[in-house]
């Protein structure tokens, strides 16, 4: 398998797949409730799929496009969609074009009208053309129903149109010169600066987006009671009054159309319609799914199904793994997880000033204060044989210096804890048993971070979970280890182990690619990324403090009544890019207060050396949240930083000025 | 969409080593110049032999009215402009506000170097709505940019659009959909329209030979930072010859060229549904597309796509290497 260049991961973008592909990697969550309940495609109802980027929509909304069933019914397809009983016209909005329908010298209903028009002509050619793929696959079989349908279809133009078009081609012609004469009219008024002329539409709204099919459902006996299913991908590409337009054909559909939209979390820009001005119902209009929130909340299901997706590439790419779950080859061995021992083999052959960097720090800090004792303090602290014990005793240390206590004195309780520990790794009235038990991994962070090594985030399990419910990421992840680690010349997959190291790099690369990917427009896009790079710092410093209030840091919790109007749009924003992934709400103990949570998303974690569990969580003060997540000078931002560091650093006082708010 | 016998090479091009040598080679009806605070810029307007000398002030540089250029003669204008405006409507305005009827004159000389990428397009368009028989291209090479591939070009990104009068009438059926990006230096813009065009095959289109022999390469470093958007489906490889073609990075002419050619070939291995261009890269190329637009693209399923931003930096370069003169004529383009 040596021969093998091709990187397994490379397409993370479903836009990216061939129609084949589309339908050779397709994977559904096990045990049912996966993407065809949720579909539907026989259900009227029309469906929402909301998702971050790269949550699988696309995906998705392809594999129940007409192009898909047809390579999934290779023999007697027109039999085959019949029992389907459905069609899937798959359109994405992005081909529309659609930023043109505005602006100028045009009022609204005018460019409400010529999108409207505009709309009726694109989805019928749509609908048209897989009328005549089939006709072509079927010998000219539907042929025979061009009569009847065309004199039908005269009939839903306000206009007398018979003399147009006389046959399902001449039709689609008709439809493409109607097509390219508002396109030429929107075009040339750019030019002119005059208006369009609107006299030329032809057709009332709905007419034929709901007609057609309806002619096409009564007229072809393969079609007797198939719904014809507009699957509008990219919703978020269409405008505000485009996407008004769009829910008022949902709201008001007529059998057997009904629609499936896919859309970014963050490009529904109203639910409003054009009937009554009511905005669309969830649950007795349409039904709303956000996928990306769906796989979150089936851990163990969003596990397997990654597993799936990667081992359906490898196999696609040519590799031979046995299937999961053989202990010898399940996935998880291809990845080198990290360990400890071998960490503080590590640590033993570095230079003390990095691997005990920690110690001199202390001393420094010491030094400053003037303490008594410094030399035989440190000595005190030190335990050679096992930095992670040695890292606790200099946290227990400062735990006691911020008391008040006896620093000598504390520094040979501390020290015969160490050993009592060492003797007795379960006696829970110990210190270090207390410290380890919460703060164990945090410590290692520490140690990492302190000897200039990268954290470890290594492992197939941590990247899936880091991966946050999101498909891409993970496949993301996937591709840049699998880069570096074929710049290793690990043999991933093929008998090497992946190491700790590629994974790292990958993360890395991944890490930085979303921070920049994700980024949104215009000015609330800008006060979106510093936020995000706000409070990742933010929580970066208090983890790497002397004393970090909390373990596993990496969620913070703000009180609802902390959220202005411009925060909630800034979370809001943070949340629907999937920076911030909320978590279920809480109450502060013994307190009326509500607050909502957010958890870092787990790809950015290595950015900021975050863990990608969640266990403490950071409650942040009204000032803390005015300065992260409101426009604020670096003054304000520092002043109120500084006033919360001070309680977790030595000397454990604050020396700044007082907080500005 | 392309005849076969076309060839954009055969119009005139020529070069100097500085505006003394542009002065002396001929004088202009009229010279229009897009302001901003680089040199090469400055100095072609001061020095450049014409009857009337427009400034176009275009507003996404954000000058303010303190910093205005201050005009040398009574044959001197600035054409200023609110915020906000498309394209279109600003061109249209300066025409309107100049009051000159541009067919009429014989020598037109427009400094394509200080224009805002939108506006450069639509105005070869409007140029030839307008029936101008002929207009003389100025474009200046710089040295080097200010902070070589680091440096800033555009902020406060909004949306991708179309730029007016360049929309296409495309085709619902998008199954073999391209975007051509002229890729430069702003691998942010790349990004922003590789995603607003996510389901295009995208070409990116180099300048190479670059304006000065390092800046290839820092281009190169510069896209492949976009590279997650742009490349699918190669392994790891930018440049390759499924999605890069290249041209000089200062000839219009052959960079129209290019793009036909390559247009050509595409369609012949299977036809394009949709095509997209996107003019990121150097001004020069910027005008080779905007020429290869307007000559065979026009009622095609064709569109100029660029990503809006509001504000641009007003220096970028230092220095002036060369100064190009590029002759469009536009009645046999």
């Amino acid at each position: 398998m040596t021969d093998i260049k091709i990187n397994p991961f490379n397409i993370t973008k479903a836009v990216d797949y061939s129609d084949e592909e589309i339908n050779n990697y397709w994977v559904d969550i096990s045990g049912g409730n996966g993407f065809i309940d949720m579909v539907k495609p026989l259900s009227p109802m029309p469906v929402f799929l909301l998702g971050g980027k790269g949550s699988g929509k696309t995906h998705i909304m392809r594999y129940f496009s007409y192009n898909l069933q047809k390579i999934r019914h290779k023999e007697d397809l027109l039999q085959q969609i019949s029992n389907d009983r459905y069609i899937g016209i798959y359109l994405r909005c992005s081909g529309l074009n659609s930023s043109r329908f505005k602006g100028g010298i045009y009022r609204q209903g005018a460019w409400k009208n010529i999108f409207s028009y505009y709309i009726e002509l694109w989805f019928t050619q749509l609908l048209v053309n897989i009328v005549f793929d089939l006709n072509d696959t079927h010998k000219n079989v539907l042929l025979k129903y061009e009569n009847s349908i065309c004199k039908k279809l005269y009939a839903l133009f306000d206009r007398d149109v018979s003399k147009e078009f006389d046959t399902l081609k001449s039709f689609s012609d008709f439809l493409q010169k109607r097509q390219k004469q508002v396109d030429y009219d929107v075009n040339n008024s750019v030019i002119t600066g005059q208006d369009i002329n609107e006299a030329d539409i032809l057709v009332t709204p709905g007419r034929l987006i709901f007609g057609f099919p309806g002619i096409l459902e009564s007229v072809i006996k393969e079609f007797k009671g198939i719904q014809f299913i507009y699957l509008v991908d990219e919703f978020e590409n269409l405008e505000e009054y485009q996407q008004r337009y769009i829910n008022t054909l949902i709201r008001e559909r007529e059998s057997p159309v009904s629609f499936r939209v896919g859309v970014r979390w963050y490009g529904i820009k109203t639910w409003n319609t054009f009937s009554g001005n009511e905005d669309l119902k969830v649950g007795s209009e349409i039904e709303k799914y956000v996928i990306d929130i769906f796989l979150r909340n089936n851990n163990s299901e969003f596990e397997k199904y990654a597993k799936e997706i990667c081992l359906s590439r490898l196999k696609q790419s040519g590799f031979s793994l046995s299937k999961l779950g053989s202990s010898k080859n399940s996935l998880s061995s291809y990845f080198e997880e990290f360990d400890l021992d071998k960490f503080f083999k590590k640590l033993n052959g570095k230079e003390e000033k990095h691997s005990k960097s920690y110690l001199f720090k202390l001393e420094e800090s010491l030094k400053k204060q003037k303490a008594a004792h410094i030399e035989s303090i440190i000595n005190n602290l030190k335990y050679d044989k096992n930095p992670l014990l040695e890292r606790t005793n200099v946290m227990i240390f400062y735990r006691e210096w911020k008391a008040g206590a006896d620093l000598r004195k504390a520094s040979e309780t501390i020290k015969s804890d160490c050993l009592l520990y060492v003797s007795d790794s379960s006696n829970k009235n110990l210190a270090h048993y207390k410290v380890l038990d919460k703060f164990k991994y945090d410590l290692i962070d520490q140690l990492h971070r302190e000897a200039r090594e990268t954290l470890s985030y290594s492992g197939i399990d941590k990247i899936i979970k880091m991966s946050a419910g999101i498909p891409r990421f993970f496949l993301m992840m996937l591709k840049h280890i699998y880069r570096w680690s074929i710049y290793a010349e690990e043999n991933p997959f093929s008998g090497g182990v992946i190491s700790e190291k590629s994974q790292m790099n990958g993360l890395g690369d991944a890490s930085k690619w979303f921070l920049e990917d994700a980024r949104a427009a215009g000015i609330d896009g800008k006060l979106m990324s510093t936020s995000i790079s706000k409070i990742g710092q933010y929580m970066q410093e208090i983890r790497f403090s002397n004393i970090p209030s909390e373990s596993s840091l990496s969620s913070f919790s703000i009180k609802m009544i902390d959220i202005d109007e411009g925060i909630e749009k800034t979370l809001s924003y943070l949340e629907q890019y999937s920076y911030l992934i909320k978590v279920n709400p809480t109450r502060e103990k013994n307190s009326i207060t509500q607050r909502v949570t957010y958890q870092i998303n787990g790809l950015l974690s290595p950015h900021w050396e975050l863990p990608i569990y969640r266990r403490g969580i950071l409650h942040l003060t009204s000032d803390e949240v005015a300065v992260i997540f409101k426009n604020c000078t670096e003054l304000e931002y520092n002043s109120v930083k500084n006033l919360r560091l001070a309680t977790y650093n030595a000397p454990f006082r604050n020396l700044t000025t007082p907080t500005l708010f | 969409m392309t005849s076969a016998s076309k060839d954009y090479t055969v119009f005139y091009k020529k070069k100097f080593a500085n505006t003394r040598e542009l002065k002396a080679d001929k004088s202009y009806d009229i010279f229009v110049s897009g302001y901003n605070d680089s040199r090469r810029v400055r100095d072609v307007f001061h020095d450049i032999d014409a009857q009337a000398k427009h400034w176009i002030m275009f507003s996404e540089y954000h000058y303010t009215s303190n910093e205005a250029p201050i005009l040398n003669s009574e044959n001197e204008k600035i054409f200023s402009f609110e915020e906000n405006l498309s394209e279109s409507a600003v061109i249209r305005k300066y025409f309107e506000e100049c009051g000159i009827d541009f067919a009429s004159l014989n020598a037109i000389c427009i400094d394509i170097t200080g224009f805002i990428r939108p506006h450069l397009v639509f105005l070869v368009r409007y140029l030839a709505v307008l029936a101008v028989k002929e207009v003389d291209f100025i474009y200046s090479d710089p040295i080097k940019y200010v902070k070589g591939e680091q440096t800033d070009f555009s902020f406060d990104y909004t949306h991708v659009r179309q730029i007016d009068g360049c929309q296409g009438l495309h085709n619902p059926e998008t199954t073999n959909d391209y975007l051509l990006i002229g890729a430069g230096y702003d691998h942010l813009r790349i990004m922003d329209v590789s995603k607003n065009k996510n389901n295009t095959k995208k070409v990116q289109l180099f300048g190479f030979p670059s304006l000065q022999p390092d800046m290839y390469q820092e281009n190169v470093l510069k896209a492949y930072k976009a590279s997650e958007e742009t490349v699918s489906k190669i392994e790891e490889i930018l440049v390759d010859e499924d999605n890069t073609i290249f041209a000089p990075a200062n000839d219009p002419f052959v960079t129209a060229q290019v793009i036909r050619d390559f247009i050509i070939r595409q369609n012949t291995k299977k036809p394009i549904t949709n095509m997209y261009f996107c003019p990121l890269s150097t001004k020069a190329q910027t005008l080779g597309i905007a020429l290869y637009y307007i000559s065979e693209c026009l009622n095609e399923p064709t569109s100029i796509i660029f990503p809006i931003c509001s504000r641009y930096s007003k220096e970028t370069t230092e220095g002036l290497a060369k100064i190009w003169r590029y002759t469009v004529e536009f009645n046999n383009i």
